[in-house]
Order: structure tokens, then C-alpha cells, then sequence
């Protein structure tokens, strides 16, 4: 006999390895904390590139300062890439990573 | 108060007023920042930071996309930097390739210097004593143009 055919879609019932949707995931653009950028320019830098307020610049100014990094962008990877080059260009130290 | 060397007149005029050993300082230091971007030099290490520091193979394809544009810019900041030095009133993108042009400076200065953030003040007897003097000055006049674009 032949046997029965199975009708339901049991994909729906596979759950993927997280790696598998790898490049789904947005990429990050960290800045880290450097002995050398003035806390200022810093923040000048941070509103002049992305147009954050005053208050944001200076909350992540201080976030790189005080805990050694921050996460300044995200998005996906030709932005981020984007982004840290343009900060490479002010001499900023930023590095892309992936959540 | 002394007048500052530099402040602002209006939002596309900024007043210079530095003494010409300073002036032929900063074109000295110029030179010498160009000549350590332009080599890739150790102290230049901070112009162009790891990008991808979790991949070999990303970070090579980046540095292979930046490297050149990177540089360029550099050169041009100071470029526009130098052919400005002499002025009495900077443009506002005169005073932006100034900014820039000083952190580079302090960038390759600062790395040759093995600066510290915690480092103690150093003594007249060091001997990179007048690289530090050197180096609070640009750190002096970067402050004061990031101080006075943002009035």
C-alpha cells in the first residue's frame, strides 16, 4: 500500500540556526575611546556627521569615554561601512561589527 | 582677557591672528604629518584604524575600498590647510580642513609620543619635552576652532 501523502507543510515546524539569516542582522558602527580626540571634537564630530542633537552627541561622547565604547550607528552593512569611513575620515577609531 | 587667536566674525569669516613662528610651525608639522600618511608610517597607524576587527579577509576588502579615498582626503585637508596658513580670515571650509588638519597632527604626534590618557605632565627634562609642548599647543588651537564654529 501505498503510503498516505502528507499534505501539511512541515517546514513550518523547522526552526533555523540563527547563522543561517546572518546577513539579516544589522551591522553595527562602534567607536572606541582613544587617549588622543578631545572630548569636543568628539561630540562635534557626532552631530556634524549623523545630525544629532547636542544632547545625544554628548550622551555617546561620554558612554566612549566612560565605558571604553559605543554604538554610534547600525543599519545595514554598505551603511555602516559607510559611516565608519566617514568617521575614519575625522580620524575617529570606529569598527563595524554584527549584532 | 587677551584676544583669542582665532574667533569667529561671522557664520563664513573666522579671524587669524597667530605669530609667524607659530605659522611656520604648523606648515613644519604640516610636512611632517603628510610624510607619515603618505608613508603609512607607525605613527600614522590612528589615520587608517582596523575597520573589521573580527574578520581578516572584511577588513582587507574595506582597506582595499578606503585606503586610497582616505589618504586623499587627508592630503586635502592639509592642502587647503596650508595654502590658508598666512591668512588673516579663514573661510569656513578653510576652518574645517584646519580642524581636521590639526587632529591629524595630533593623531600622528599623540601615537609618536605613545600619549596616555592618565599619562602625568612631563618633565623639562624629558626628552620628547617639546613634542608635548608642541602637542598642547595643537590641542590648544583644535579646541579653540571647535569651540568658536560651534558659536
Amino acid at each position: 500500500m501505498a503510503a498516505k501523502l502528507q499534505t501539511t507543510p512541515v517546514v513550518e515546524h523547522i526552526s533555523f540556526p540563527s547563522e543561517m539569516f546572518a546577513d539579516d542582522r544589522p551591522w553595527k558602527v562602534v567607536v572606541w575611546n582613544d587617549p588622543i580626540n578631545l572630548m569636543t571634537y568628539v561630540t562635534w564630530v557626532f552631530q556634524r556627521l549623523f545630525g544629532y542633537s547636542l544632547e545625544k552627541a554628548q550622551e555617546l561622547m561620554m558612554e566612549v569615554h566612560t565605558k571604553g565604547k559605543a554604538v554610534v550607528t547600525s543599519g545595514e552593512r554598505e551603511k555602516a561601512e559607510l559611516d565608519a569611513y566617514r568617521l575614519h575620515e575625522y580620524g575617529l577609531w570606529a569598527t563595524i561589527e554584527q549584532d | 582677557m587677551a584676544s583669542r587667536e582665532i574667533k569667529k566674525l561671522s557664520e563664513d569669516r573666522y579671524k587669524l591672528d597667530l605669530h609667524p613662528q607659530i605659522r611656520q610651525l604648523l606648515s613644519d608639522l604640516k610636512q611632517t604629518t603628510l610624510d607619515h600618511i603618505e608613508e603609512g608610517s607607525p605613527a600614522a597607524k590612528r589615520i587608517y584604524p582596523i575597520a573589521y576587527s573580527g574578520s581578516a579577509e572584511m577588513e582587507m576588502d574595506f582597506e582595499k575600498l578606503t585606503r586610497k579615498p582616505l589618504m586623499n582626503h587627508h592630503r586635502e585637508n592639509l592642502a587647503l590647510f596650508e595654502s590658508s596658513l598666512s591668512k588673516s580670515v579663514l573661510t569656513q571650509n578653510e576652518v574645517l580642513a584646519w580642524i581636521g588638519s590639526l587632529n591629524d597632527m595630533r593623531l600622528v604626534l599623540g601615537t609618536a609620543l605613545d600619549l596616555d590618557e592618565d599619562q602625568p605632565s612631563p618633565s623639562e627634562d624629558d626628552p620628547n619635552y617639546e613634542g608635548y609642548v608642541i602637542y598642547d599647543l595643537l590641542t590648544y588651537l583644535q579646541g579653540v576652532l571647535i569651540e568658536e564654529i560651534q558659536n
